[in-house]
């Protein structure tokens, strides 16, 4: 496998002008609680403390919210991590621990009598740093926090009394005005209390915004503008001198940090950041760095960090030489870099950046996941979209953009191929070599992109929020064409794939799929034997539960045209009653299509529609029954009489009058002109066991009938003639797959086993259609069998504004493709 | 509400401060005094005051209400805050055995500075003498034409002027303890103390409260101290706390000086002298 897709994007820390940071953000989280005060960063977590005192915590690959940790009744100022443990100081003059994996409380620390916020937190061996409101440093060791029994420590909690909030005056005390938060509902978790012994009064004069520790020396930077230095190596905090500022600047120490060449970096009120040399004690250097305060510093990969209110976040490498900045949102207050660099913002977004730095170890390899995603956000970025000439070009590089892919993946072969002048190259790929093969169907064309207004990013830029991922194709279809070819890659490098795969991604599929069967018989022998059909094409019903989809309707459209024999409109109050009427003849023969009840009244047309067996009605009642309890979002759960309603939609037949139009020369308003022609679109979805050219043959000889009718009732004075221009295309057969052969047996166990379900997952059809998947398995008959995998959930908005996929799905869609090939015998 | 239901005034026979209020604030023009509106009704029944309140816009308000100790008149030149160029000044507190050392103080005045003094009250005359220890700082012309002083200076001349109080009051002999919470401010910076002349005795109450904004709850209406970042835009100094959101609120503790400098950083520093005790701060503060 290729080591990198995109172009490397590290930047060389060149003296001289600063180059760019390479930056993306490649995820940005929605505001929950107020302004981010705090970040800290697991392997698989990202923890984000808030204003409201709540911790919101995001898996990392997916970004999903995974919960949230209750507790402080003030905001969470401050997170720190101790193996495994996560601490958080709140507003509430407490320290909360939190069992990083099992993401929940453990127990609650609280600081001395009026310490105010604690602020800034920091890590001694198995020694807890407090930096508080009062300009206190306090200390908790937590190895020896049982020393002090419960009951004592119950005791010194009850004698913490505040004459003003807890004595009755003269009036009664009033309520706090947040109710249910109380402060004293900790019970359920053991409480322990910063010992008077372990409290520096005074450490500065200020609030004590900010503490680092390394090799058991405390670093602590105030709203008095000082940084102190403390000896934590002695089991005390000894105060070991200061790093010496203009007493007279009024300039706040807003954040440390440290790197591991011996300096220390404050990032200041003024918007500065001030290097020190920890072994002369002396300032080398002030950074210019923003226009305001500098809320946060990290140091990671020889390179620091600096997040500012001025909304930026700036980083400089190990020669203090500017590298770049990244910027989106509000001002920055928190900050936390491993990996990928994650800023809090004042309104309460979370912005993930990849970050680049120089030196990085480029040796780590790049998760599978994170290289789908990279290559759909790069895909994403051309509009190809069919049937466009000026934008033929896009759909042409988008094609080979796919090709290369599939070379840098390993493909033995990819080319694009056609047969047909004008339409857009099918690709096709191979995986493995041999006779029998897996034929993966997909699309590289997308719909257009609409009211790019009604978008919230734009439509080809991937934009990645609230752990999903948003652009035109991301769902339809790019992203699961990617998740599959990923997946088989990953077999073949790992020598697991059983039978050859290939590709034949087309781009012309919201197109009608223009030259496709023409391309596929026309290179026939580069498919080999298909056994299996796998696309991916379809949605889940609702949001939560996992499907897989064994059935469509097919498909028939019909344009019904009606002209008149005078060329031209006339007035309705000259000549009406004296001309034959184009529209009302068509408003005749679209109502004798359907009844108010929605049968259609094509003679013939429902004879061949299989019963709803006892069987099919039952299965749809468990269907039901699973979603009812697993659907928590409208519409899936909210809807009455689903059953019915689904039956309806996948299991009968329908007919549906699209629009009506005029030709007029009038303008719409007007109404007094007699239109010279009308015209209708209508399609009809056709289910097992309605043959597609009989139904379409019906359609056309009943709309016939009922035009010569309409005509033969007119009175034969009037001046005109009336003529039917009518053209029925079947478009799509129905498919239907057995759930309960092998295949689909092994694409059921490997969803299920993927989403970690205890049933199976939903079995379900579809109301719409896709040309290609009849097709392509009555072409390669007898053996192919077609499977259609979900992977986007039902409010992925295909083909609508802001389309989008959850990254957990596209990331899930690409393991369950994985297992099901891996384990699939075709033979 | 501390006119009429104060909760923590040291002398409970009392729960009200109903001899006159004042209000001082400073408008949006920089570097200029500020203006004062005093009364000697109480602050709850002032329906001038309820107007003005309603209209007044100002980065830095000094509020004053009163309950006359010592003996001094109700009159308006005895409310506080008072002002003297662009600098205002407040009490909270009685300064005990005034009478003892009181014309100690007016002699060490300057002449400006005696002549500046309208009303009778121990309060006045301290700050007096503060201006005093100001001008004795830095002797560059005329203190009432100064526009602005370093937080530094103001609270040099603080500690100076409770240091002088005691000399004196110690060689007068007074045994009665003072409660000396006084404020001052230039309109750019705030220095305030709570401070008793007594080495285990909680002084007269004082708290504080900072964040980014102080903003009433659109559900319950109560007010609430907003902390959105690291950086201090509102702080309030109040004898009492204003809400009863408990965090919202902290204590000052005895004996010490809180500044909030023109960048709105809050310090605290103890006050260093006899009447230091750094275990009082671990008893339980009222």
């Amino acid at each position: 496998m290729a080591s990198s897709l995109s172009p490397s994007p590290t930047p060389s820390s060149t003296q001289g002008s600063p180059s760019v940071m390479a930056h993306t953000c490649v995820q940005e989280l929605t505001a929950l609680g107020g302004a981010v005060l705090a970040v800290a960063l697991s392997a698989t977590h990202v923890f984000c403390g808030s204003q409201q005192g709540d911790i919101h915590v995001w898996r990392r690959d997916t970004f999903r919210l995974e919960t949230t940790l209750e507790g402080h009744t003030g905001g969470c100022h401050a997170l720190a991590v101790m193996d495994g443990v996560l601490f958080s100081g709140g507003g509430d003059g407490r320290v909360r621990a939190w069992d990083m994996r099992g993401l929940r409380g453990l127990y609650v620390i609280h600081a001395g009598v009026n310490s105010g916020a604690v602020l800034s937190l920091a890590v001694v061996g198995t020694r807890l740093v407090l930096g508080c409101q009062n300009t206190s440093l306090q200390w908790f060791d937590v190895a020896t926090r049982d020393d002090v029994p419960r009951e004592e420590r119950r005791r010194e909690l009850l004698a913490r009394r505040l004459r003003f909030f807890d004595d009755s005056g003269p009036i009664g005390v009033c309520p706090a005005s947040t109710p249910g938060r109380s402060a004293d509902n900790d019970e359920a978790l053991d409480e322990y209390l910063v010992a008077e012994s372990h409290i520096v009064d005074y450490a500065h004069s200020g609030y004590v915004y900010s503490v680092v520790a390394d090799n058991g020396v405390v670093y602590s930077g105030g709203s008095d503008g000082a940084i102190r230095m403390w000896d934590a190596q002695a089991g005390q905090l000894e105060a070991a001198g200061q790093l010496e500022r203009s007493a007279a600047a009024d300039v706040c120490v807003h954040s440390l940090a440290l790197d591991c060449d011996g300096l220390l970096f404050a990032g200041l009120q003024s918007g500065g950041i001030d290097v020190w040399d920890l072994e002369t004690r002396q300032r080398i250097r002030t950074l210019p760095a923003h226009s305001a305060n500098v809320f946060a510093l990290a140091v990671s990969h020889r390179c620091l960090f600096s997040a500012s209110a001025d909304g930026s976040v700036r980083a400089w490498d190990a020669d203090l030489q500017a590298l770049g900045e990244l910027r989106g949102g509000g001002s920055v207050l928190a900050m936390a870099v491993d990996g990928v660099l994650v800023a809090g913002h004042g309104d309460g977004a979370v912005r993930v950046w990849e970050v680049a730095a120089p030196e990085a170890a480029a040796a780590e390899p790049v998760r599978v996941d994170a290289r789908l995603v990279q290559a759909l956000a790069q895909w994403v970025r051309f509009r190809s979209v069919a049937g466009v000439p000026a934008l033929q070009p896009e759909c042409r590089r988008a094609a080979r953009f796919l090709r290369d892919l599939m070379l840098q993946l390993g493909a033995a072969d990819a080319r694009l191929i056609a047969a047909t002048p004008h339409a857009n190259p099918v690709v096709y790929g191979r995986f493995g070599s041999g006779d029998d093969t897996v034929f993966v169907y997909g699309h590289y064309d997308v719909m257009p992109a609409g009211d790019d207004a009604r978008w919230a990013s734009p439509p080809f830029e991937m934009t990645g929020r609230d752990g999903y991922v948003y652009g035109r194709g991301v769902s339809d279809d790019k992203g699961p064409v990617l998740a599959t070819l990923f997946a088989v890659a990953e077999l073949h490098a790992a020598g697991l794939l059983r039978t050859a795969v290939v590709f034949c991604i087309e781009g012309e599929e919201e197109h009608g799929s223009l030259g496709l069967y023409e391309t596929v018989e026309a290179h026939r022998a580069l498919f080999g034997v298909p056994r299996l059909v796998l696309l991916s094409s379809s949605y889940w019903l609702g949001e939560a539960t996992p499907c897989l989809t064994y059935g469509m309707r097919g498909s028939i459209r019909a344009r019904v045209r009606v002209e008149s024999s005078r060329n031209a409109d006339v007035h309705s109050g000259v000549w009406g009653g004296a001309v034959n009427e184009p529209l009302t003849c068509l408003a005749h023969m679209l109502a004798a299509l359907v009844d108010p009840a929605g049968r259609v009244l094509v003679p013939g047309f429902h004879d061949a529609v299989r019963p709803v067996s006892l069987a099919e009605e039952e299965a749809m009642r468990e269907l039901v029954a699973v979603v009812a309890a697993r659907e928590k979002t409208a519409p899936v759960a909210a809807a009455r009489g689903l059953d019915r309603q689904l039956l309806r939609r996948w299991r009968q037949p329908a007919l549906t009058v699209h629009h009506v139009e005029v030709s007029t020369v009038a303008a719409p308003e007007n109404a007094t002109l007699v239109p010279a022609a009308a015209q209708a679109a209508v399609s009809v979805r056709v289910v097992p066991d309605q043959a597609l050219g009989d139904i379409a043959a019906k359609l056309e000889a009943h709309i016939t009938h009922v035009f010569e009718a309409f005509v033969a009732a007119r009175p034969p004075a009037l001046l005109d003639d009336l003529k039917l221009d009518l053209e029925v295309k079947p478009i799509a057969n129905w498919w239907l797959a057995d759930p309960q052969t092998p295949v689909y047996r092994a694409a059921l166990k490997a969803i299920a086993e993927v989403w970690g379900m205890d049933a199976e997952p939903l079995l379900i059809r579809e109301g719409g259609s896709i040309p290609a998947v009849p097709w392509l398995e009555a072409f390669f008959a007898p053996h192919a069998v077609a499977v259609n995998l979900p992977m986007g959930q039902s409010s992925d908005n295909a083909h609508l504004d802001n389309e989008r996929i959850s990254l957990e799905n596209l990331q899930r869609g690409r393991q369950v493709v994985y297992q099901f090939l891996r384990d699939l015998t075709l033979l | 509400m501390q006119s009429f239901n104060c909760k923590l005034r040291i002398d409970l026979r009392r729960p009200m401060n109903g001899d006159g209020f004042g209000i001082g604030w400073y408008d949006d023009e920089p570097q200029t005094p500020g203006c004062i509106f005093t009364s000697t009704l109480p602050a709850w029944s002032n329906l001038n005051l309820q107007r003005l309140a309603e209209k007044i816009k100002s980065a830095l308000v000094f509020a004053h209400v009163r309950a006359t100790t010592g003996e001094t008149a109700t009159s308006e030149s005895n409310c506080h805050p008072w002002q003297f160029g662009n600098l205002m000044w407040m009490h909270n507190g009685n300064i005990g055995g005034f009478e003892l050392i009181k014309r100690k103080l007016q002699n060490a005045l300057s002449e400006e500075i005696y002549l500046s003094i309208q009303g009778t009250t121990d309060s006045e005359h301290a700050f007096a003498l503060f201006l005093n220890m100001l001008q004795e700082d830095a002797p560059r012309g005329s203190l009432r034409k100064r526009t602005e002083f370093s937080f530094q200076e103001l609270r040099r001349a603080m500690l100076a002027t409770i240091a002088q109080l005691n000399r004196w009051l110690d060689e007068a002999g007074v045994e009665e303890t003072s409660l000396m919470n006084f404020a001052v401010t230039d309109g750019q910076s705030v220095v305030c103390t709570r401070y008793i002349t007594s080495y285990d005795m909680e002084g007269a109450s004082l708290y504080y409260s900072s964040g980014s904004e102080f903003r009433s709850d659109a559900d319950s209406g109560q007010y609430r101290m907003i902390k959105a970042n690291k950086r201090e835009d509102v702080v309030v100094v109040a004898s009492e706390p204003l809400t009863y959101e408990r965090s919202d609120w902290m204590v000052i503790p005895t004996n010490t000086l809180l500044v909030i400098t023109p960048k709105l950083n809050v310090h605290l520093y103890p006050i260093h002298d006899k009447y230091w005790n750094p275990h009082r701060q671990r008893a339980v503060p009222r």
